[in-house]
């Protein structure tokens, strides 16, 4: 009878993980697509494949690698063909399901709509769709993939596009120190507990849990970058309101996507704290951010071990992401 | 057309004080439907006719903000029609491209690319038609060009203000003759 009794009881304990599990993530913006379809294979080679730019030398993930979470660590500004260099901090690529828009400034509205972009930049990518897609016809490999994946074939702009963006929305974080706290499974440490507390009264309004962004943009006034001079979000709205806000990033494996800010001009965590501590431009009138933030060194310190248990080695190192027949 | 005149891919026409060449010339077309809305790319270097269902009551002049954020890329929608910005995400509606002496532009060029999805400055326009087909739409490039030259340097293309007002001024400068 006892024996018994333990069974329901643990079976009941496992059940409640799952359910805690699926509360604490809204539900995702994007259809999240099997990790193992063929669909998923296609974009995942397309993202590491070199024949989608003009000059065959670079990839998305030459821009997006995974050992910084898909962001870029070489560079401030992104660095495409021929050396050219971007006007923006390539961004980590995490949890984009749950994004609603893109690029810094949501020029983009939809993930496929997105991979448009560095195929034809001229910092980027620079090539031609009808190039692409001319290649990727000519090669027996991305035939027989694109026929196993969407059963049919030539290859189409609208195959290229939902591959990446599959593989894209399978990029998903959430197993990092935070995720076991949240599901009960860790504690948090005292230091780790008072950065968590500065947070929710100082960050989430902005990097709301649990993905650390609440989808918008803001002005976090930074000086001004007179030789980029980057309007960011006002770009595309053209409304004053929103001039130099930028989308507000995750903050989920901060550790491996440095540099930081739309235009890296942060190499180390320590500087984005200070710059919210003591460096907030009061002569912004379009920021977001009224003062700067009541934080003494000890209080960065907390902040920066709870951002520290954002970190998710699987994520920055799960073989599922990269090229199977990788190295 | 431009003015009184028909318009021929590369040819010069004297029009507005000018001698005009067009090189390039497209738009789309949305059909509002029942079920799917069915949409054009009209190329003044392919054709510039499309089929209406006789039910149709209006069309639109580009594509709705509904049909831009919910694109499947297909067909008319494939942006290897080159009526799709990479960098700002969204459609062409018009573009319209050429040659005047008027033109500041390097090559004497200019340059009209007419788009944008989001209010205030969304573009696409639905106008009446009527019910028997088939119709003819006649519309009169002149003044857009003729604004483009004067006001914006010979080129728009990007969403924005100045698209807004040219697709304003397009929107009035179209005639249905029976
Ligand atoms: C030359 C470097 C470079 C290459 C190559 C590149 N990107 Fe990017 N990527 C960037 C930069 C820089 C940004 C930010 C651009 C901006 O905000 O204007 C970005 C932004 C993005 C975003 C938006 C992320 C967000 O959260 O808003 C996605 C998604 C993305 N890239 C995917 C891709 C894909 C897919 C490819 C390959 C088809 C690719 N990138 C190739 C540099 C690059
Ligand atoms: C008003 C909204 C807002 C608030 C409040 C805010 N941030 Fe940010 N944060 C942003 C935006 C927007 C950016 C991107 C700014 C840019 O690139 O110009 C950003 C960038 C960052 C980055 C760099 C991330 C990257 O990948 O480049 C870090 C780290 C960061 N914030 C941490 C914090 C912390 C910690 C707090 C609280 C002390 C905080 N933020 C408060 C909006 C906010």
């Amino acid at each position: 009878m006892k024996n018994f009794l333990l069974i329901i009881c643990s079976m009941f304990l496992l059940m409640s993980f799952i359910s805690v599990k699926e509360e604490y993530f809204p539900k995702p913006h994007y259809p999240i697509a099997d990790q193992n379809s063929p669909i998923v294979s296609l974009g995942r080679e397309l993202f590491h494949d070199p024949i989608l730019s003009k000059d065959s030398t670079i990839s998305c993930a030459s821009c997006h690698s995974q050992y910084n979470a898909f962001a870029h660590s070489d560079h401030a500004l992104s660095h495409g063909i021929a050396d050219r260099i971007g006007i923006r901090n390539a961004p980590a690529l995490i949890n984009l399901a749950w994004s609603e828009s893109f690029m810094w400034d949501g020029a983009s509205f939809s993930l496929e709509a997105q991979v448009l972009t560095p195929l034809t930049a001229h910092h980027e990518m620079d090539n031609s769709l009808d190039t692409i897609l001319r290649r990727l016809n000519n090669h027996p490999k991305y035939s027989h993939l694109v026929q196993q994946a969407f059963g049919e074939t030539p290859i189409l702009t609208k195959h290229l596009l939902k591959a990446i963006a599959s593989y894209e929305s399978t990029l998903i974080s959430r197993n990092s120190r935070y995720d076991s706290m949240r599901m009960h499974l860790v504690e948090f440490t005292e230091q780790e507990q008072k950065g968590y507390t500065l947070f929710k009264q100082h960050c989430n309004r902005c990097h709301t849990e649990p993905l650390f962004t609440n989808g918008q943009f803001a002005n976090t006034a930074l000086p001004m970058d007179t030789s980029l001079n980057d309007m960011g979000r006002y770009r595309i709205t053209q409304d004053s309101a929103h001039i130099r806000h930028f989308k507000i990033p995750t903050l989920r494996n901060l550790l491996y996507s440095f540099p930081y800010m739309h235009d890296g001009r942060f190499k180390r965590l320590r500087d984005v704290l200070n710059h919210y501590a003591e460096g907030i431009n009061m002569h912004d009138e379009h920021r977001s951010i009224e003062k700067p933030f009541t934080l003494r060194s000890h209080d960065i310190t907390d902040l920066m071990s709870f951002l520290h248990a954002l970190t998710d080695r699987t994520f920055i190192f799960n073989p599922q992401f990269s090229m199977r027949n990788a190295k | 057309m431009i003015g009184k005149n028909h318009i021929t891919l590369n040819t010069p026409i004297n029009s507005l004080d000018d001698t005009l060449r067009i090189t390039a010339c497209k738009m789309y077309i949305s059909i509002p439907s029942s079920t799917k809305q069915i949409i054009h790319v009209l190329d003044i270097e392919e054709t510039l006719t499309c089929s209406i269902p006789d039910e149709a009551e209006t069309v639109i002049f580009g594509i709705d903000s509904m049909h831009t954020v919910n694109t499947d890329f297909t067909d008319a929608l494939d942006p290897i029609h080159g009526m799709f910005w990479t960098w700002n995400s969204g459609y062409i509606n018009v573009k319209i491209e050429g040659i005047s002496r008027k033109s500041i532009q390097n090559g004497n060029i200019f340059q009209i690319h007419l788009g944008g999805y989001l209010s205030p400055y969304s573009t696409a326009f639905s106008i009446r038609i009527p019910r028997k087909a088939p119709i003819r739409m006649e519309v009169d490039l002149g003044p857009s060009i003729q604004t483009v030259l004067k006001q914006y340097g010979g080129t728009v293309m990007s969403p924005g203000k100045a698209g807004h007002e040219l697709m304003t001024i397009l929107q009035r400068s179209i005639t249905i003759v029976e």
